[in-house]
């Protein structure tokens, strides 16, 4: 998967765990807009792997600081 | 080194516990588990891969039978340890996920001492008090009722005179930065649970506020109330009371002025936690500049097991003092558990 393929639907999956409105989401978003504590980045991490099969390491997710880095881990990791 | 250092080192070679280290590439870890070895006071475990770390120890002369090492480079041993992680009950994390994740070796390191085949993770030389706490968060877990990791110290108070005690233990001056009264309460159950294994003694734990037993009524003074009500709840076996002001929770004769109750805790507290972390980094910095009495720790605790962390710029002594003091925990852990 391409970036632009890889970016709507991590936006897509984020946006539906968080129960936000997918347009208020871009890869500019820092990672704390979506995630203010840590640990929900982790279960999003796991909703990665669930819905999209992509594993990505832990400490790497939790090093993003924005939507775009957690979509170039998925790519990265795909 | 302090008489609080030179009793856990003491403790600790009757007790020698396994300790996981997954920065064994880095020499002061190296060296700093090579003296725990061969002072008995650790076995340690050297997580990372093998065939490197081994070359590592021909570099820098140092006898690679000290070690175990917990290869993460054998694929076989790697997916038996990810396996029995995942086949843990509290295990949620997907399989891919955990997997990849377990390929640092500091996840690695906090499988194994969950899956108790390590009785500490000891890390924080290179990865971050973030990513060791986040590591220990999500691999060991918090330890039953606990919300949220913390840490406490200690002050060797011996030779400052003000009171007959020669340890007074403080939480949390490094992790928690505003904590609720829920965390203020774990805070104080964490502190209390730890000062006990560490030195056998029952804590008396004060909530410290700038108001005694509501001679101020402001939110400040009404989050460290209802901390009081909530570590009660959680932990009616321990001695934990407040709020109080510092002098009231550690002098005799200011709480027999300021505290018109009975109280075990006023005048004699022993373990202080301070309402937040402004308060707790000011407080221990005062101490140590003002009043010249030395602090160890901060030791993080909360977790289900021991998960220790250094200093990025700590020494070899350090580490080993350090890994001394998480040997004396576990092994006490182990005994409370039983």
């Amino acid at each position: 998967m391409t970036y632009e393929e890889m970016e709507p639907q991590l936006i897509s999956l984020i946006a539906k765990i968080r129960n936000m409105d997918a347009s208020s989401i871009s890869s500019e978003t820092p990672v704390s807009v979506v995630a203010p504590k840590s640990l929900l980045m982790v279960a999003i991490n796991a909703q990665i792997e669930g819905t999209l099969g992509i594993a990505i390491p832990i400490r790497e997710v939790m090093n993003a600081r924005t939507i775009g880095d957690v979509v170039q881990l998925a790519i990265d990791h795909q | 080194m302090s008489a609080f250092i030179e009793g856990m080192k003491a403790t600790a070679k009757k007790c020698p516990q396994r300790v996981a280290f997954p920065e064994g590439e880095d020499e002061i870890i190296m060296r700093a588990a090579a003296t725990c070895a061969k002072e008995g006071i650790a076995f340690p475990v050297l997580v990372g891969n093998e065939a490197h770390l081994r070359d590592l120890c021909v570099e820098r002369n140092i006898d690679a039978e000290t070690f175990e090492f917990a290869d993460t480079a054998d694929e076989a041993y790697f997916t038996t340890i990810v396996e029995r992680y995942l086949a843990l009950p509290d295990t949620i994390l997907p399989a891919g996920m955990l997997r990849a994740s377990m390929a640092d070796p500091l996840y690695f390191a906090m499988a194994l001492t969950a899956l108790g085949d390590t009785d500490v993770t000891f890390a924080g030389i290179t990865a971050s008090t973030g990513d060791v706490v986040m590591a220990g968060q999500i691999m060991v877990g918090l330890a039953e009722g606990v919300e949220s990791p913390s840490s406490v110290g200690f002050f060797d108070i011996s030779a400052c005179g003000a009171i007959p005690a020669d340890l007074l233990a403080f939480g949390d001056s490094a992790i928690c930065v505003n904590p609720t009264a829920a965390e203020l309460a774990c805070i104080a159950v964490s502190c209390c649970d730890t000062f006990a294994d560490m030195t056998g003694e029952i804590p008396r734990c004060a909530l410290l506020s700038h108001s005694t037993d509501g001679s101020a009524r402001n939110d400040l003074a009404e989050k460290v109330v209802q901390a009081l009500a909530c570590a009660r709840r959680m932990r009616p076996d321990l001695t934990i009371d407040g709020e109080f002001q510092l002098d009231s929770a550690i002098l005799p004769q200011v709480a027999a002025r300021k505290v018109k109750r009975e109280s075990a805790v006023a005048g004699k507290a022993n373990v202080v936690i301070w309402p937040d972390l402004d308060v707790g980094n000011i407080a221990v910095k005062c101490v140590q500049i003002f009043g010249a009495c030395p602090a160890d720790g901060p030791f993080l605790q909360g977790f289900r097991k021991v998960v220790s962390d250094c200093s990025r710029g700590a020494s070899e002594n350090d580490v080993v003092n350090n890994v001394a003091v998480s040997v004396v925990r576990a092994a006490a852990l182990k005994q409370r558990r039983r």
